[in-house]
């Protein structure tokens, strides 16, 4: 075939861009680490990619919504063991009470103690969570569910759900459902206790007031475990999420990163292909029919 | 009748035709980078002959003369090459394009519409799952703000390719109109130099670069005419024919990919204004995509919005701005409504206006993945997603064609060369001969002289 010397130097000159463009895409890909600068250089990856970094962004709001939720129910547990606390108080002071020797002097005494269990039983129902919120007060949580007025207890917050969203499509209940009667229950047992104590009533102290003050216990235990098992399901939850999150990323950096052996490999190939390109062109632009004139 | 003159004159003509052969070789090679050029060569042929009487009829050689300069080209190729240029052209402009609104998409990227997306639902995630935060509820605002921000700044990106684009077309149908009064003069200036006789061969390597470079912008057809002419038809529109231009149609569609003229529409088929006209449709159909992703977001999430109570005890508030009645705006005034602008407790998490109420909240987080009628049944981020990538592929397709048509360019170019390329080796070795031949007629003519003179003293004797 006859070779025309502009399309000599111009088939140099292609083969020196067309390798000059491969090793520069190549260099890019070993210094930024990326596969790709925009998604039309690989649609699929770019498009795997967005729904990886989707559900990312998903999981990583459902770990802060457990966080949430492991602060509302931690918050719980906390204040209904103090609860407990309170009615084993109470307990001890019953079965003093209930003993027939006791001056009047001393029953006083236990009947003040019995008014700031009954002090410590609100204040532990009116606990907030990290935001100030009040948990026991349905959604009302600028309410102080629990006030006392005239040794009367009144609650004032509603009995509605909290539900946090822990997993797609999946509400998980967060506040407790039923604390203004189980409250109300107890502030109304010592209420009855402290009337006995103070009337000296000690058949019913150990008849009526130990039964109701140990059964409120259990409930109280009852609504302890409840909120420990919750606890677990919330940190398996959240181990889950971390998993899950973990594979994303590594998913993420499948779709869109080099790996960088295998760039330095192909680096490598490029780097040998532009120099070949290089000599050649240099070797070919040498030649003339000219050199051999005299 | 053969005279003493004869050889003199003989060797003379062949000084001045082989001084002319070196003349072209030397054109060739002042011309050796000229675009378009076609490499020259000089055909000679012999003189009539002198008859002559000498016991019986003889013939006695005259010489030469120059028969022809020709332009060594090949037509068939011009016609491949116009060809694969056009839908080199096209997919050039159109990956051009494409790839300019796969950039101002910007995806995958944690600062795209998709992550806006995103984390708007997200952050209704969050205030459903803990309403009386109010870090919560400020992050539904913010992340609202972020998603408007980047959808009315990617359309006004698109709106700004848009006009951009619509003057690139303009500019192209300029060039072609330009082009085409060009191959109009040129086809006058050959018609001429023909009509005397001429081969006017650097004006028809002209023409058919001007048509080469029309071929690049618009798919062209031509036809020959016997005086030397052409005729241009550029995606069937007659755009030149003889002396006379005729304007392109200004008035195109970009959704058809068409040119109106009056009432004839011609289909573009090739040439970078193809690729022009599909580029400017993409980016009005993108264009269109954040619309509806806008309009679908006011709806699903103002109407909704609007039954609940929001923390300052109100209701009726839109969560984004839009119109009471009548067509909505679109992407190009997408925004938070006044009222969640001035405050984050505008926004209403449950339909009860109770701190502790996030049902609306969890809907809206739970609206994420619904499909939605107005998008075509498909979620608001699974749109936009499939908007994405459908450029990319788009964009990905172009590029590789362009790649096969790059590469079948390359090949036509090369046979195109190989025909008509100037090669320096070909002329050196080419005017060396010339050099020789030169010399050798001059050798003749010194002999000639030599007889001449010999004749012209023997007759002073």
């Amino acid at each position: 075939m006859r070779v025309s010397t502009p399309y000599q130097f111009e088939s140099y000159s292609s083969a020196i861009r067309k390798s000059q463009a491969e090793y520069f895409r190549v260099q890019q890909q070993v210094t930024t680490g990326k596969k790709f600068q925009y998604s039309s250089e690989d649609p699929l990856s770019a498009s795997l990619s967005m729904s990886a970094r989707s559900l990312k962004g998903r999981f990583e709001q459902y770990d802060k919504n457990l966080r949430g939720a492991k602060d509302y129910t931690q918050r719980g547990e906390q204040s209904m063991g103090e609860i407990a606390t309170v009615l084993k108080q109470a307990n001890v002071l019953a079965i003093q009470a209930s003993s027939s020797s006791l001056d009047s002097n001393s029953l006083q005494s236990l009947a003040t103690q019995i008014t700031s269990l009954q002090e410590t039983l609100v204040r532990h129902a009116n606990a907030q969570g990290a935001g100030g919120q009040y948990i026991f007060s349905g959604h009302k949580t600028d309410t102080k569910p629990f006030t006392v007025a005239a040794g009367a207890l009144t609650f004032n917050g509603d009995t509605n759900v909290i539900r946090a969203e822990v997993r797609a499509g999946e509400q998980m209940q967060i506040n407790l459902q039923g604390a203004d009667t189980l409250v109300a229950d107890i502030y109304t047992a010592l209420e009855d206790l402290k009337t006995r104590v103070q009337a000296g009533d000690t058949i019913n102290i150990s008849g009526v007031s130990l039964e109701e003050i140990q059964g409120l216990h259990d409930q109280v235990s009852g609504v302890r475990a409840e909120l420990g098992n919750k606890l677990q399901t919330i940190e398996a939850l959240s181990s889950e999420n971390t998993r899950r999150t973990d594979d994303l990323t590594k998913e993420i950096s499948d779709h869109e990163e080099v790996d960088l052996a295998d760039a330095f490999t192909r680096y490598q190939q490029a780097e040998t292909a532009y120099s070949a390109a290089l000599q050649m062109a240099s070797r070919g632009m040498q030649l003339s029919l000219m050199d051999f004139m005299r | 009748m053969s005279g003493p003159f004869l050889g003199i004159n003989m060797a003379s003509g062949a000084l001045r035709n082989f001084q002319r052969a070196i003349d072209t070789a030397g054109h060739n090679i002042a011309n050796v980078n000229t675009r378009g050029y076609s490499r020259q060569t000089v055909e000679y042929g012999t003189l009539p002959p002198l008859n002559f009487f000498n016991r019986g009829w003889k013939s006695v050689g005259q010489g030469s003369v120059i028969t022809s300069v020709n332009r060594i080209r090949d037509q068939y190729l011009d016609l491949s090459l116009n060809n694969s240029q056009s839908q080199h052209g096209k997919y050039s402009s159109l990956a051009t394009g494409l790839k300019r609104i796969d950039a101002i998409y910007g995806e995958p990227s944690d600062s795209g519409v998709s992550a806006a997306l995103d984390k708007f639902f997200n952050a209704w995630s969050g205030l459903g799952s803990n309403p009386s935060d109010a870090a919560a509820r400020a992050q539904v605002r913010m992340s609202g703000q972020v998603l408007t921000d980047r959808v009315r700044n990617r359309f006004q990106d698109l709106s700004v390719l848009e006009t951009r684009t619509q003057s690139e077309i303009q500019g192209t149908m300029d060039q072609i109109n330009g082009l085409a009064q060009q191959i109009a003069a040129l086809n006058t200036q050959i018609t001429t130099a023909a009509a005397s006789g001429g081969s006017p061969n650097d004006l028809m390597d002209q023409r058919d670069l001007a048509l080469s470079d029309l071929s690049k912008l618009v798919n062209v057809t031509k036809e020959n005419f016997p005086d030397g002419s052409y005729a241009v038809y550029a995606s069937g529109f007659t755009l030149v024919q003889g002396s006379q231009a005729r304007e392109f149609p200004n008035s195109y569609n970009a959704t058809n990919g068409t040119v109106t003229d009056g009432a004839l529409t011609y289909t573009l088929k090739g040439g970078a204004l193809a690729g022009q006209l599909a580029s400017l449709k993409e980016v009005e159909t993108q264009k269109g995509n954040l619309d509806t992703l806008a309009n679908t977001l006011r709806t699903q999430i103002n109407t909704p919005h609007m039954t609940g109570i929001n923390a300052q005890g109100n209701t009726g508030i839109q969560f984004f701005n839009d119109v009471i009645a009548g067509p909505q705006n679109g992407a190009i005034d997408f925004n938070l409504s006044a009222d969640i602008q001035a405050s984050p407790n505008a926004i209403a998490a449950g339909l009860t206006g109770e701190p502790g109420d996030g049902s609306l909240a969890a809907m809206f987080a739970g609206m994420r993945d619904s499909s939605q009628a107005a998008l075509g049944n498909v979620s608001f981020g699974k749109f936009f997603q499939d908007a994405v990538t459908k450029v990319a592929n788009d964009a990905g397709y172009a590029d590789s064609a362009l790649e096969t048509e790059e590469s079948i360019m390359a090949q036509i170019s090369q046979q195109q060369q190989a025909v008509s390329g100037v090669s320096i080796d070909d002329e050196m070795a080419n005017l060396m001969k010339l050099q020789r031949s030169y010399q050798a007629a001059a050798r003749a003519l010194t002999v000639f002289d030599q007889v001449t003179e010999d004749l012209i003293g023997m007759l002073r004797r």
